[in-house]
């Protein structure tokens, strides 16, 4: 069998944090607990969960831009942080990764053009061959190529989220690393931003790695979701399967969580007011344990481990057998 | 049933060298006591401008009130001093933010900040002014609310201090509450946790509510009346079942339509129906319909003349569009 295109083996990420001013010695906080999942060539794994659960940690590790503790990431079979610095370079041609905030990730002092053809400066290659591949890049994401000589702000929020994505795609990568892309535009915005996405990926056969807090957009751009608590997954199933069969009980809370359009309806759930993966938290038993509203003694003793329910779908929690 | 507050027409413009901005342009409705109107609208249609004019906050200058009425208990607050717009607010207009981090003052504990406004508005000595401060922090579901009122804001986790915001906002008893996206900046399981507070409160202290969202889901979980609002104007003002039931304006229409869903049978939709190109610029508006450009069923007439705020049917719904003349 071919090895995946992408392979994340038991992932840990720890980061220190220093006790205190005066006091000596440094806490860890471990924003990802092992973390395991394939990336296969083509398709899009949506990684959904709420603010501090280790999903940009672990999309960090991924872009090579932030080495595991411990655990391994395989591109196409190798290990991307044992490869030579060749290897690790042409990696990073192949991952591209489209940011949240488009105010904060463009350059204000570079122009469109410029923005765009910086991928190829960074990797010593010439300009795309020529300047018309660069125009050709801009049509492709939605921008008039007469646009190039603008700056940043002169652009619009979705404008200048066009502009990222025809930065990431420059290079014509095969995994796309898009980190809440849309969550800092307006709903209208935003639809068109995920049609763009979705064409791109038709056309240069991208995989995503789609990370975001949105169910419904979770649900609309995913093959297969990964749901993230307290770093680490606790659900993974395809698309359809998740949203019709959710097991966990944090999947659960999120699903309900969710305003409906068809008006009020539904009990209101959230628990405790935490904050998941902080210093402080108990290192034993299952992350969710402290807001679960079906937690049993066992919860807070020993971590659950995964299950598989059905084909492709698996869970991390001691409750339903 | 007796209406809060009554805005009538108002035009809130800005000065600048480009010529006037129209931020707010025409803008009437009513707030019943006890009731929650949503308003809803994308960044840059002017919501915010709309919640600043009516606490009397915009700068001006470069702002000015153009045209209209703010009526509160009777009284045009635009023409009240300034002195005595002071006393409306916090007493009997209180507002709430998106960024509860910001709007709180991060060198002063959340005991010293509640205290300030209950002292400021009610005259409370310091012993009935603490006890009231607590009672507010117990009463927004903050536990053990006497250690709590020690806190610095940096101690509390983003929805612990939108609690303290929503204690503080509530802690005059105001007749009306404008809370501007007040859970935009949380997770949706805290999310779901405010917004139930809020609900919870508004019942039980009779309090009247504005609350001012990009995201439909929020006022179809909240509200009863719905405004939309686009380009500094509202464009369709009707009852929150409604607006999702049967829009009317193309712009509501096509909003709800991009929403990407969690429920439905129909399994997974292959590409989003979309409102094309982005809001005008306000300062350089063109003739007719802001909305003409994006519109899927723009009109001769559309482009030559503004479509006119007009009641459509018998049941108190508003549009501006001319399909509806």
């Amino acid at each position: 069998m071919n090895p995946s295109l992408l392979s994340v083996q038991e992932v840990h990420k720890s980061f220190p944090v220093p006790r205190g001013l005066f006091t000596p010695g440094s806490d860890d906080v471990r924003a990802v607990r092992g973390v395991t999942f394939t990336l296969q060539s083509g398709e899009t794994l949506g990684l959904v969960g709420e603010s501090g659960c280790g999903k940009t940690t672990t999309a960090r590790m991924i872009a090579a831009v932030e080495k595991p503790t411990s655990g391994h990431i395989y591109y196409k079979g190798r290990d991307i942080f044992t490869a030579t610095r060749e290897e690790r370079r042409e990696y990073r041609k192949r991952v591209q990764y489209i940011f949240q905030d488009p105010y904060a990730s463009l350059n204000p002092r570079l122009n469109a053009g410029e923005i765009i053809g910086e991928p190829f400066r960074i990797h010593g290659e010439p300009v795309g061959s020529s300047l018309q591949y660069l125009d050709d890049l801009l049509a492709m994401v939605g921008l008039s190529p007469d646009q190039k000589h603008r700056y940043p702000h002169e652009f619009s929020g979705g404008q200048r989220q066009r502009l990222g994505i025809a930065r990431a795609i420059a290079l014509r990568p095969e995994i796309v690393i898009a980190d809440e892309p849309v969550s800092a535009l307006d709903v209208s915005v935003q639809a068109q931003i995920l049609n763009l996405l979705k064409d791109l990926q038709a056309e240069f056969d991208l995989s995503y790695l789609f990370i975001s807090h949105d169910m419904g957009v979770i649900r609309f751009m995913s093959d297969r979701v990964a749901v993230m608590y307290g770093g680490r997954i606790v659900e993974t199933a395809p698309n359809e399967e998740l949203f019709s069969n959710a097991r966990h009980p944090y999947t659960a809370m999120l699903l309900d969580a969710v305003p409906r359009l068809g008006g009020r309806s539904r009990s209101r759930r959230g628990g405790e007011d935490a904050v998941p993966g902080r210093r402080g938290d108990t290192e034993t038993g299952c992350a969710f344990s402290p807001r679960c509203p079906e937690a049993l003694p066992r919860c807070r003793i020993e971590v659950p481990a995964f299950k598989e329910l059905n084909n492709g779908h698996f869970y991390a929690c001691h409750l339903g057998g | 049933m007796m209406p809060v507050l009554e805005v009538e027409n108002l035009s809130t413009f800005f000065t600048t060298p480009r010529g006037d901005i129209r931020a707010v342009d025409d803008v009437s409705f009513q707030v019943e006591t006890g009731d929650t109107l949503g308003i809803v609208g994308e960044s840059g249609c002017g919501k915010t401008v709309l919640s600043l004019s009516i606490m009397r906050l915009v700068p001006m200058p470069p702002g000015r009130y153009a045209a209209g009425k703010i009526i509160l208990n009777g009284r045009d607050l635009l023409t009240l001093p300034e002195k005595e717009m002071r006393r409306v607010r916090g007493k009997h207009i209180s507002m709430i933010f998106q960024e509860p981090m910001t709007s709180l003052n991060p060198v002063f504990t959340i005991g010293d900040q509640l205290r300030e406004t209950v002292r400021l508005h009610q005259g409370s000595n310091r012993r009935e002014a603490w006890e009231k401060a607590v009672e507010m922090l117990r009463l927004v579901g903050i536990a053990a609310p006497e250690q709590r009122m020690n806190d610095y804001p940096h101690q509390l986790s983003g929805g612990m201090r939108q609690r303290v915001m929503i204690a503080i906002a509530l802690s005059c008893r105001p007749r009306l509450m404008i809370a501007d996206e007040p859970t935009t900046a949380l997770d949706v399981t805290i999310q779901a946790q405010i917004l139930g507070l809020m609900d919870e409160l508004k019942r039980e202290l009779g309090t009247s509510v504005i609350l001012i969202t990009h995201d439909l889901g929020v006022i179809a979980e909240t509200s009863r009346r719905v405004a939309m609002m686009y380009a500094g104007q509202f464009v369709e003002y009707a009852d929150m079942e409604a607006i999702f039931s049967r829009p009317l304006h193309p712009y509501t229409l096509g909003l709800l339509e991009s929403i990407p869903r969690i429920e439905g049978k129909s399994g997974r939709q292959e590409r989003l129906p979309m409102i094309p190109g982005s809001p005008p610029d306000l300062a350089q508006l063109p003739p007719g319909c802001r909305f003409q450009e994006r519109c899927g069923d723009v009109m001769a007439v559309c482009r030559l003349r503004e479509p006119p705020w007009q009641e459509w049917g018998q049941s108190s719904r508003y549009v501006r569009c001319w399909k509806y003349q």
